[in-house]
């Protein structure tokens, strides 16, 4: 297998064995279904546009180390073969909508979509923040308990609870394959279960001193609409000993873009073990554009692919098929439903899309910011970037009138909301104020200092900073789509085109972030900084509403695209994750999330693989 | 072979007296990593021998460094030159002097790693931690086990 950190000099033939299972992606999803699968003696075939996974990171970290601007995919080399979007392809003014720019299409959004994937050997998670949260039973149910967005076809119980005859429940195989940090007493709130006696596999990671100080603020003494607000320690799916064979976190603050020491979990390690299987072969730097159905458009016949030579050079070089009994598409919620849209030889509206679900709801957990400065110092910029925030407002009956959400503490002081450390050093130094702070001459003038004072002054702020993140549960919309754009990649395959919005009950959502803010920030007596409004108004995520100035940012949770439902008319898969149209073909993955829900996706998803495979198995069996 | 423009025993005391950080560990004796060699050649490359001279002359011109560093950041040509040998210090970032809040590139990995800015704030390089699990759940050391002052 090509496991090396050099890509191949050609990538290897399309082995000619027929495979039990085909997967299109080589991320979480994929990964986990392959590793099952393989432990149970099937032979699978993974198609990954990327490349493969390199012998050592340091590569990585080098380019992270000399990047200026240190966004979620500065570790990882553009790859014109297989091309994503990134943060600085998001430009103000506008910017973001030119789709000359930018690898998604945005030229017809009203707002622009601001979450950035990864296509390579390990996915997306890569950069995963590592927060590892079930969702709750309400979250499985928002039609039915509130008359809002809809329904899953599955339930809490479904993936908290072990299934008949079987002793653990998938979020429990989840949480075991990532290696969560936590514990079941903190973690047993808004109706979350756990199966009997079961505890997560690590302890739990310490809290910060921003941590320690809001809890300190908050739990038993705020409430928020008759709600309590309550601090909880994060489930995380980082190390807090060793375990699976990596070492524990030292709290390098870098979880996103990149983990150093890889204390924290990322699918390559599950990848790695699918390997060791024998079972599984992949085929790197092999970009899967069509689904190819048989003669009666009923089941899959194989996955056309294109492959290319070199990561960083627009090096196309060959075709395959990639034939197996059973398809798995499990290539992230953009990539998905372009790969399924483009399938339209035979299909006019593509694969799978008998329903017309394909590439709609496409969903995010928009981002409200807050920061300030407390009190005392509490000293940021140490430890995992986030390990506790307020979970007790993530479900009540709110949900009947606007988004819930729930608010993450960032440990990484202004470096997200502000651009710091630079902002703050250019600000003392130049005599500017970019960051707010800087008012402390005469008549509040901004100061330029230098020596002494200038390292008591800066050490003042910097151990001062903290900054809120309210991961607001985004409404599924029909109008929220991927399509097909009429621009096309290097390769020639059709880029994906967003067209993104957030509806008025999303926005409600942010209007109760923001007051929810101004209470926690009163009652802790912290002083609030915000973007000067001429500046918010040029970035891409502003928005004014109720007559208020709001800007967001994207949270990297890309979900939605290819529903699960309850029938073939309202949705892509079935409750066993397969295609209603095809009786081949899996989707799998956030893709199949109907909503957002209020947690992070990747523990949701991580279960959902588990019991995809489990159905794979079934039928490969009978 | 000429002196250079400027010195780096200068260049290092001029630091000293722009950041407040002691000559000795920007500079240390037994030094692995040279990042004020780094810094002195990104300087040499960027900005005029004659510029450079200047600098090292007003500043020698002057016994005492924090007045010396008064003068230098109120002198309309070689102000912004000693604001882009702070920046470079604090940020491991490269500014032009003529584009003082553009950066124009990271120095290097260890630039980035050895930036003063971590220090200052009694933490560590965002990707680069020396400390061990669980650190953050109590105060750091105090800021002079991080950073040494100015003589």
């Amino acid at each position: 297998m090509p496991t090396s950190a050099v890509p191949p000099a050609s990538p290897v033939s399309p082995p000619a064995r027929v495979y039990d299972v085909v997967i299109v992606g080589a991320g979480l999803a994929g990964s986990i279904i392959a590793y099952q699968l393989g432990l149970a003696g099937k032979k699978v075939l993974i198609v990954e546009s990327g490349v493969a996974v390199p012998t050592s990171r340091e590569a990585y970290m080098e380019r992270f180390y000399t990047q200026l601007a240190k966004t979620p995919e500065s570790p990882y080399p553009n790859n014109p073969n297989a091309p994503r979007a990134t943060v600085l392809q998001l430009g103000g003014d506008g910017a973001w909508k030119n789709a000359s720019q930018t690898y998604l299409d945005q030229s017809d959004s009203t707002l622009p979509f601001s979450s950035t994937y990864e296509r390579r050997a390990g996915g997306t998670m890569w950069h995963w923040l590592g927060s590892s949260f079930r969702f709750l039973p309400n979250d499985f149910k928002v039609y039915s308990t509130y008359k809002q967005e809809c329904d899953w076809p599955i339930s809490y119980e479904d993936l908290g609870l072990p299934p008949p005859g079987r002793s653990s429940a998938y979020y429990d195989l989840a949480e075991r394959e990532i290696g969560v940090s936590a514990n079941t007493a903190d973690q047993a709130y808004l109706g979350i279960q756990f199966t009997p006696g079961y505890e997560y596999p690590n302890p739990e990671i310490p809290l910060t001193l921003t941590d320690q100080f809001f809890e300190a603020v908050c739990n038993g003494k705020q409430t928020f609409e008759d709600l309590p607000v309550t601090v909880y320690p994060t489930p995380a799916g980082r190390n807090s000993r060793p375990y699976d064979g990596r070492r524990v976190c030292a709290g390098n603050t870098n979880c996103i873009p990149i983990c150093p020491i890889q204390a924290k979990y990322d699918p390559t390690v599950t990848l790695n073990k699918a390997l060791d299987t024998g079972n599984v072969d992949v085929i790197y730097q092999a970009v899967a554009d069509k689904v190819l159905l048989d003669a009666n458009n009923q089941n899959v016949v194989g996955i056309h692919y294109i492959t290319y030579t070199m990561e960083e050079k627009r090096s196309a070089s060959g075709t395959g098929v990639a034939v197996g009994k059973i398809y798995v598409i499990a290539a992230h919620a953009i990539e998905t439903p372009k790969l399924l849209l483009n399938s339209k030889e035979q299909l006019p509206a593509g694969v799978a899309n008998v329903s017309g679900q394909v590439g709609r709801n496409l969903m995010d957990h928009p981002l409200y910011l807050r920061w300030g400065l407390t009190p005392q110092p509490t000293w940021p910029y140490r430890g995992p970037l986030a390990t506790a925030g307020i979970e007790s407002l993530r479900d009540g009956s709110f949900r009947s009138d606007r988004a819930a959400f729930r608010v993450e503490f960032g440990n990484e002081g202004w470096n997200f909301a502000a651009f710091d450390p630079e902002t703050t050093v250019l600000d003392y130094i130049e005599g500017t104020n970019n960051s707010g702070t800087n008012t402390g001459g005469p008549n509040g003038q901004p100061q330029r200092l230098f020596g002494a004072a200038l390292i008591s002054r800066l050490n003042q702020v910097f151990t001062c900073q903290f900054r809120f993140g309210f991961l607001v549960e985004q409404s599924p919309e029909d109008s929220n789509t991927v399509t097909l754009s009429d621009l096309t990649d290097d390769l020639g395959i059709p880029r994906p085109k967003i067209n993104y919005n957030l509806s008025d009950y999303t926005k409600n959502g942010f209007v109760a972030a923001q007051a929810l803010a101004d209470q926690v920030f009163a009652a802790a007596r912290v002083t609030s900084f915000s973007k000067p409004l001429a500046a918010m108004q040029q970035d891409p995520g502003y928005f004014q509403y109720q007559g208020q100035n709001f800007e967001y940012h994207g949270s990297g949770h890309i979900v939605g695209t290819c529903r699960m439902g309850f029938t073939k008319e309202d949705s892509v898969v079935d409750r066993n994750q397969r295609s209603w149209d095809h009786p081949n073909l899996y989707i799998t993955g956030s893709t199949i999330f109907p909503t957002v829900a209020t947690g992070n996706p990747s523990l949701t998803l991580a279960a959902l693989a588990f019991w995809a495979a489990d159905n794979i198995k079934q039928q490969l069996g009978s | 072979m000429s002196t250079p423009p400027l010195p780096l025993p200068v260049f290092v005391a001029l630091s000293a007296a722009l950041t407040g950080v002691n000559a000795a560990q920007l500079n240390p004796p037994i030094d692995p990593i040279g990042i004020a060699n780094q810094y002195l050649a990104t300087l040499t490359a960027n900005v005029s021998a004659a510029t450079l001279s200047n600098l090292a002359q007003t500043f020698q011109s002057i016994s005492n460094p924090n007045q010396a560093a008064t003068v230098i950041l109120a002198d309309p040509v070689l102000g912004p030159v000693a604001r882009s040998i702070m920046k470079v210090w604090l940020l491991g970032s490269w500014y032009n002097p003529a584009t003082p809040t553009q950066a124009v590139n990271v120095v290097s990995a260890q630039a980035y790693k050895e930036s003063l800015v971590w220090k200052i704030m009694q933490s560590h390089p965002m990707g680069y931690s020396m400390f061990t699990f669980g650190y953050w759940a109590e105060p750091p050391p105090p800021l002079n086990q991080f950073i040494q002052p100015a003589s």
